[in-house]
């Protein structure tokens, strides 16, 4: 359908660090840019007192979209009194029309389908030759004590659902590739009056950043408007329907202060040791080469309070023949560790990195030692309980120098952590999370989310506890009449079916990828085993698990 | 310690040769309550000093009161001898480790197999936000990720499935669990049963009955061809849980339960004292380290 289409695999942690690096470059419009909590997708700009530079609001709006245009983006701006109602207004449902118009006037290198998808999302497109790229813009104009902000343009592979409800497209974001300049359309620019605030009202509450739980209870209560939740009583508001309810309504009204978190791109660490005479030839002076590096690069983060997510090191070995001038050639070995929480401890590093010298074989003596910081967070630090052990997440303290020893000598896929889906097809019915090198802020409502999707998990048929990640073709299979089976081969041996349930229907949706139809049983043998069998849409029969 | 130690001196004068006098003198009785004092002053004694652990149950009070501490010990590993592939054995391993999980703390399933299914495992009560999986590529990788895990204060459950285990790992293993506080649940297949078992505890789970859960046996449905009338899968399995050994002692007592699989659910059908079938089976194919 849209064979120029590119898709990437999810990889939020590379989604974060693009936003953060528009951030930056959004701060030659202001000087507080900060990314829009719980969604992930926005920037946010302090523009409090700034608009006479550049002439008048509209003005630096137009400029904004300008400079993103120019490098492939197309976003949508809003300006309001407060983070909440520029948000809003961004969000807002109104705009649809204009970004389909302004999308299609750019051109349909994308599917159509992405089309639908981002139209009814709200989101503004990029036009490029191989992609479309999603963001949201928001852009808030504070009057008193002014902050301001801008959004963050993040890439998906997969679609799933915004924290509004609302369908989010998937798409892929394009970099490096060079990009033909949108064509002139009109700018989606939404400018609420200032302390106007029955255009605040007027917006739909699918903008007010809820959760789909609170959405749900009040599309029950036939609340569309957010005029419509400000006019219940306030104090009813948070008892009745929950104080995040609350919380958004009085934040996007100006009613309570939601300030803007800078957020600055970190510079990336780095530190290199060449050998002049003497080249390092066993693991342990390797180990004490990358401690004299990173010891200061330690020193540092910490002064910053900051810590690092993932470690690089990169080996630089003489190999055997010859490089370019008659040098010795030199082959590159490299190591990379990611730890589950924020660290500055450059023993902690150099353990983990110790780790995989153990297993590591070097190409030859190593004539260059470079070690890198790409990805840092701020430190989180909590106070010592009295009872109980300290946690990051749901995972205790000590949990979190496993994961990473662990990932360490295993590699990060190694190692993961359980996310459920809603997907029907058992197989995506999870899907592994990586445990490190991931910045633990904006998990929202992750745990309730987790919990929810268990629930589902449980509601559904019954599973088997050893799932093969291959379906295995069943050799023979005798059905009875009924065309269900009777016995099949497996493993070598013939198994006699004595009792069974099913077929379960399990089908995926085309837009879910290659289409599955598989009729799946639940058969017990003679010996009391019981196996999963499903037929597939070519009628051949396979084994997908156990009931161990 | 010095009366471990008279204790054990006495325990080898008995097996050797001042047996054959004593045991004209000494009454049976005398004689095996004696062993069993000297089996638990062993036990005690080999237990790493100055660590209580707690007892966490193993879900299913009727299997606790077989177990002389009323369930498995924290740092000690239990080794869950399956006979059979896909009798839902595995569901008694979960309920102890979400027992072991209560509270808090990590579950680690080391699966170099790759077949371990979380949804599944859902159900039968383990939280996935504390679940972490270890796929390693090799043997070794699998026991250094086992005994790291076991290691770690904060693992409660750690779930394996080695297919072999030598005294030596036994050890290390042990060693491990008694450092970390983790509750080792070892699944294996039953070709262990012929294998020296340096776990703390060894359960044997098989079939209740031929077809299990109600079921005719081979034959009874289902002709030549295999055409006949299939039954209806009925929703729990019936399974038997024999003890057949814990630390210096060899038991044998079982009890039989039912495996619900659409509720997730495990219940005690009825506690058996017979003692014949898992000792028999136990003596006569292991060989005790």
């Amino acid at each position: 359908m849209a064979p120029s289409l590119v898709v990437a695999p999810d990889d939020p942690s590379a989604d974060r660090a693009e936003l953060v690096r528009w951030a930056a470059w959004c701060e030659q419009f202001s000087p507080l840019v900060g990314i829009a909590s719980p969604d992930d997708e926005s920037l946010l700009l302090d523009i409090t007192g700034l608009e006479h530079l550049f002439g008048s609001e509209r003005a630096l709006a137009e400029q904004l979209a300008e400079g993103l245009r120019r490098h492939g983006l197309y976003a949508r701006l809003a300006i309001a009194d407060t983070v909440g109602a520029a948000f809003a207004a961004a969000h807002s449902a109104a705009m649809a029309p204009a970004a389909a118009k302004a999308h299609s006037a750019a051109g349909s290198a994308a599917g159509a389908v992405e089309n639908v998808a981002d139209v009814v999302a709200g989101d503004v497109l990029a036009h490029s030759n191989v992609a479309a790229l999603a963001g949201r813009w928001a852009k808030v104009r504070q009057r008193s004590g002014g902050a301001c902000a801008t959004a963050p343009l993040r890439s998906r592979a997969t679609p799933r659902r915004g924290p509004r409800g609302s369908a989010a497209c998937g798409t892929a974001l394009c970099r490096g590739e060079k990009r033909e300049p949108f064509p002139p359309s009109p700018l989606p620019l939404s400018i609420l009056p200032p302390g106007d605030r029955t255009a605040v009202e007027s917006l739909s509450i699918s903008t007010l950043r809820l959760s789909d739980e609170a959405m749900a209870l009040l599309r029950r209560l036939g609340i569309e408007r957010i005029g419509a939740l400000a006019a219940l009583p306030r104090c009813e508001v948070g008892l009745r329907l929950g104080a995040e309810v609350a919380l958004r309504l009085e934040q996007a009204l100006g009613e309570r202060p939601e300030p803007i978190e800078a957020c600055r791109s970190a510079e990336i660490l780095r530190a290199c040791w060449d050998a002049d005479d003497r080249w390092l030839t066993t693991g342990d002076e390797v180990v004490a080469a990358c401690e004299r590096l990173l010891r200061p690069l330690a020193e540092r983060l910490s002064r910053q309070g900051r810590g690092a997510l993932r470690v690089f090191c990169r080996l630089e070995c003489i190999g055997a023949g010859q490089g370019g001038g008659g040098a010795p050639a030199r082959q590159g070995v490299s190591l990379a560790v990611g730890l589950f929480a924020p660290g500055d401890s450059a023993a902690q590093w150099l353990g983990l990195l110790s780790l995989q010298c153990e297993r590591l074989s070097l190409p030859g003596p190593v004539a260059r030692v470079e070690v890198s910081i790409p990805l840092t967070a701020p430190l989180v630090s909590q106070q010592a309980l009295l009872w109980g052990d300290r946690t990051i997440g749901d995972v205790p303290r000590g949990g979190a120098a496993l994961i990473e020893r662990l990932c360490s000598r295993l590699g990060g896929r190694a190692v993961f952590g359980v996310r459920l889906t809603n997907e029907p097809l058992p197989e995506n019915a999870w899907r592994a999370a990586a445990l490190t090198a991931l910045r633990q802020d904006g998990a929202g409502d992750a745990g309730g989310r987790a919990v929810r999707v268990a629930a589902r998990a449980r509601a559904i048929p019954p599973r088997p506890l050893s799932l093969f990640r291959t379906p295995q073709p069943v050799a023979q299979v005798v059905c009875g009449p009924d065309g269900l089976p009777r016995r099949f081969q497996y493993g070598g041996r013939w198994r006699q079916i004595v009792a069974g349930a099913g077929p379960e229907r399990i089908v995926t949706g085309w837009w879910r990828g290659p289409a599955a139809a598989r009729d799946y049983y639940r058969v017990q043998t003679a010996s009391g085993g019981r196996y999963w069998l499903f037929r597939a849409r070519d009628r051949r029969w396979y084994v997908h698990g156990r009931f161990d | 310690m010095c009366n471990v130690l008279l204790y054990m001196c006495t325990f080898v004068y008995l097996l050797g040769g001042g047996r054959r006098q004593s045991r004209l003198a000494m009454d049976e009785k005398v004689r095996c309550a004696i062993l069993c004092k000297l089996r638990e002053e062993i036990g005690r004694a080999a237990r790493a000093p100055g660590i209580e652990r707690p007892v966490f149950s193993s879900g299913l009070p009727a299997l606790d009161a077989l177990l002389p501490e009323g369930g498995f010990r924290a740092g000690t590993l239990v080794e869950w001898v399956i006979e059979d592939e896909g009798l839902g054995a595995e569901a008694p391993v979960l309920s102890a480790a979400q027992q072991a999980a209560i509270g808090g703390g990590l579950i680690v399933a080391v699966d170099r197999r790759r077949q371990f299914y979380p949804p599944a495992a859902v159900r039968w009560g383990i939280d996935p936000r504390r679940l972490i999986i270890v796929s390693p590529e090799t043997w070794a990788d699998e026991l250094w990720a086992l005994d790291q895990s076991l290691r770690s204060s904060a693992v409660r459950a750690v779930l394996a499935w080695p297919d072999r285990l030598d005294g030596r790992t036994y050890r290390r293993l042990q060693l491990a669990a008694e450092q970390g506080g983790a509750l080792g649940l070892l699944i294996r297949e039953a070709g262990a049963l012929r294998q020296a078992c340096w776990a703390e505890v060894r359960l044997l789970i098989a079939a209740a009955e031929a077809g299990g859960g109600g079921l005719p046996g081979r034959g009874a449905v289902g002709g030549a061809g295999g055409q006949g009338d299939r039954l209806p899968l009925p929703p729990a399995r019936r399974l038997r849980v024999a003890v057949l050994r814990t630390r210096h002692r060899l038991y044998g007592r079982q009890v039989e339960i039912e495996v619900d699989d659409e509720a997730g659910s495990l219940r005690v059908v009825s506690a058996m004292g017979d003692p014949t079938m898992a000792i028999g089976r136990e003596s006569a194919r292991q060989s005790r380290p």
